[in-house]
């Protein structure tokens, strides 16, 4: 499975490469990194969701943020979306979920969830 | 009638005394005028009588004793001379004179006036005839130039009949001396009464004209004294203030029209009549009583709030009384509406008293939301910075935390590996790292362990930041501190098993369920109840065995309101902190035990969110008690959303 990771933090590459170093080297799941909202879309609409199954985006972002980036592509792709950001509060919340959020994590991420929720989504 | 009309008739009264003083005069004067007139005219009249008459008379007599003698002497220088012409030119003079005589005898006749006069006239004329009758003869012995026989004849019978002439014209004379000297007295006389007269005339002119005077003097005074009692009538009536008179009797003996006008009685009605026949219902009144005592008192003196229509009158009067010799003057005024006025006044005045009061009140109310808000908005942008703050710190600490999570994986996995290939290395080297792994397994534990703590505080600070928007709901507030009391108490019983504590409960059940927001209010009592354990039990370290750690927990109804009450017999709050227990980051926990968050996130909740008073009572070295007052029905929550 493809998921693409979006986030303006350049680290969280080498982090989620670490984290499922097991995953990634089974084959079992595959990650592309966009550091920004309009990299995304622009990978989005040039390569197309083909195998990308889940999109895992922070909210708050330079430009374009997660939130309008959520809403672009719950209007035009039929793709899974998890929120993981630093802003729990209640209104963003609540704005994810109706823009149709799938899931809505806290950072710091908890990893053993993350992969319990990703994988999961994966065997369903 | 009126007092123009009194006026009027006084003018008249004093012009008229005036005139009637001055024609009284005027006719004395006048009648003594014309007696004097007549006197001085009997006077003029009794002169010229005299001058007619006697002095005439005698005028004419010594012209007449003259003219005789003349006559005479012609005679006798007839008789003397020796030339015969001159006795011719003598004789002719003589007979001349005769004429001159007879003339003047014809006078004489005109003056004659008593019988005495004409007696004596009537003789001399005879005595002159019988004179004549010798002296002719003598004249034509001489004529006829017998001179001798004429000197016979004239010293036989000329003489003694010239003497007997003579002697006539003397008598005449006489009578006319008498008469002028009567004359003369009986004008003296006539004089001297008219100049009584004058006298008595001038002095009753004077003393009438005194008494006129003084009648014009007194009816003037009269008339000043009538208008001065017009005026004060006039006065007394445009007074405007009721004002009667009593005599010693009480009887009403004057009434102004201001009397009448506010006591509704007119002046016929009370005149000569008793002040309590005239205000029946004074008798057996406090007011009755009170005017009796003013008046009995004799002094001046204000009483006031009478009714003189009894006691069920709704009018009040005021009467100031003035005695004097003969009674006591009163004024009295209706000072209902001032009465009225002043009551209104007064209530006017507690009125605004009440108000002031609550506007004070409401003052202090205001300070004290003032306060509040003050101390609301202080850790409101405390709360907006900390949380920028936070969400700053979390994305790094993101990567602190799972970096640290995987070196510590990888040091594991290092450390196995390791442990398969030791055995091939250098036994130095191998301990020398062996060493260095374990350290950096260490290492990466205690990033993680520190991050995590990081982690817990910066969502502490969140918890502050966080739009409150938990709903209220309809909470019973027994059961939720009843439940946080025991989740707290076996939390800590969990950390720290030689942790004990005695509580106390004791709820109100007519508190009942009020709308509260559960979850966030159960983290205040958590809060409250853990800060309470742990004060209880940090003076048990040090206290004797005997201390026994003990919380009470209360709930009050206060109608409108309930309090709930934690309270622990640790060591108290020392005053110098007390104020700033509610300041974010403000602790005394020893490093990474508390946050510092607990007590303001608490307040927060309590003061902003429910509208109530979060308090503390404490004494230093015997208790703390933590006090949450929170209204039953509050007014729509107004969390501040950041």
């Amino acid at each position: 499975m493809k998921v693409m990771v979006v986030d303006d933090e350049h680290d969280i590459q080498l982090l989620f490469d670490q984290q499922f170093r097991r995953e990634i080297r089974s084959g079992q799941i595959e990650f592309h990194y966009a550091f920004s909202g309009e990299e995304a879309l622009k990978y989005l609409e040039s390569v197309g969701p083909a195998d990308l199954i889940l999109i895992l985006s922070d909210i708050n972002m330079p430009g374009m943020n997660g939130l309008e980036l959520l809403k672009i592509i719950k209007d035009r792709f039929a793709l899974k979306v998890f929120m993981i950001t630093a802003y729990g509060d209640e209104s963003n919340y609540k704005t994810a979920m109706e823009y149709g959020a799938d899931n809505y994590l806290t950072k710091p991420i908890d990893f053993k969830v993350l992969k319990q929720e990703v994988l999961g989504l994966q065997e369903s | 009638m009126s007092a123009t009309d009194r006026s009027d008739l006084g003018s008249f009264y004093q012009r008229h005394y005036f005139k009637v003083g001055l024609t009284l005069v005027a006719i004395i004067v006048l009648g003594s005028v014309l007696l004097e007139v007549r006197d001085l005219l009997q006077a003029e009249r009794d002169v010229e009588q005299i001058y007619n008459g006697s002095i005439g008379g005698l005028d004419l007599i010594g012209d007449l004793q003259y003219e005789t003698q003349e006559a005479r002497r012609l005679v006798q220088y007839a008789l003397t001379t020796q030339d015969t012409n001159l006795q011719v030119e003598y004789v002719d003079q003589a007979r001349n004179q005769d004429k001159v005589i007879q003339n003047n005898l014809d006078n004489q006749r005109a003056t004659a006036v008593s019988q005495q006069h004409l007696q004596a006239r009537t003789r001399f004329e005879k005595d002159w005839k019988a004179y004549l009758e010798v002296r002719d003869d003598v004249i034509d012995s001489i004529l006829t130039g017998s001179i001798k026989e004429a000197t016979r004849r004239d010293l036989h019978d000329g003489v003694p009949a010239f003497d007997k002439v003579r002697k006539d014209l003397e008598e005449i004379k006489n009578l006319y001396k008498q008469d002028a000297g009567r004359q003369v007295l009986m004008v003296q006389g006539s004089f001297n009464r008219s100049i009584r007269n004058l006298i008595i005339f001038l002095l009753v002119t004077v003393v009438l004209a005194g008494f006129v005077l003084r009648m014009v003097q007194k009816t003037q005074i009269l008339q000043a004294l009538r208008r001065s009692e017009a005026r004060l009538h006039e006065v007394i009536e445009s007074i405007n203030e009721g004002m009667f008179v009593l005599d010693p009797e009480r009887k009403i003996e004057l009434w102004n029209r201001a009397a009448e006008r506010s006591s509704g009685k007119s002046r016929e009605d009370v005149i000569d009549r008793r002040l309590f026949e005239v205000f029946p219902e004074l008798k057996n009144s406090d007011t009755g009583a009170q005017v009796s005592t003013g008046l009995r008192g004799g002094q001046s003196g204000i009483l006031t709030d009478l009714q003189l229509f009894g006691a069920n009158s709704d009018r009040f009067f005021e009467a100031r009384l003035f005695p004097f010799g003969g009674g006591t003057t009163v004024f009295f005024n209706d000072i209902t509406e001032r009465k009225q006025a002043a009551e209104r006044q007064a209530k006017l005045l507690r009125d605004l008293e009440a108000t002031n009061k609550e506007l004070n009140q409401t003052l202090g109310q205001l300070k004290q939301t003032q306060d509040q808000l003050i101390t609301q908005q202080k850790l409101a942008s405390l709360g907006a910075l900390t949380a920028g703050i936070a969400h700053e710190i979390k994305n790094p600490l993101n990567f602190v935390n799972n970096f640290a999570a995987l070196s510590d994986e990888l040091a594991d996995d290092l450390q196995k590996e390791f442990d398969k290939q030791k055995d091939k290395m250098d036994s130095d080297s191998a301990e020398y790292i062996g060493e260095m792994l374990g350290d950096l397994r260490q290492n990466a534990k205690k990033i993680y362990e520190h991050g995590t703590r990081a982690d817990s505080i910066v969502r502490g600070m969140l918890l502050h930041s966080r739009g409150r928007t938990g709903e209220h709901q309809p909470t019973d507030i027994n059961a939720l501190l009843a439940e946080y009391t025991n989740l707290a108490y076996h939390g800590l019983r969990a950390r720290d098993s030689s942790f004990n504590v005695t509580i106390n409960s004791n709820y109100d059940d007519s508190v009942g369920q009020i709308s509260v927001v559960p979850q966030d209010l159960s983290r205040v009592f958590l809060n409250i109840l853990n800060n309470a354990c742990y004060a209880a039990n940090e003076k048990r370290k040090n206290a004797p065995a005997s201390f026994s750690p003990t919380l009470s927990v209360q709930t009050k109804n206060l109608g409108d309101k309930i309090e709930v009450r934690i309270r622990d017999n640790g060591d108290g709050i020392p005053s110098e902190i007390k104020d700033k227990i509610f300041n974010p980051f403000f602790t005394t926990k020893p490093t990474g035990e508390g946050t510092g968050l607990g007590l303001s996130i608490s307040f927060e909740i309590v003061v902003q969110e429910h509208q109530g008073e979060l308090k503390v009572e404490t004494e230093p070295g015997q208790f703390t008690e933590f006090i949450v007052v929170l209204p039953k029905n509050p007014t729509v929550a107004k969390g501040v959303h950041q």
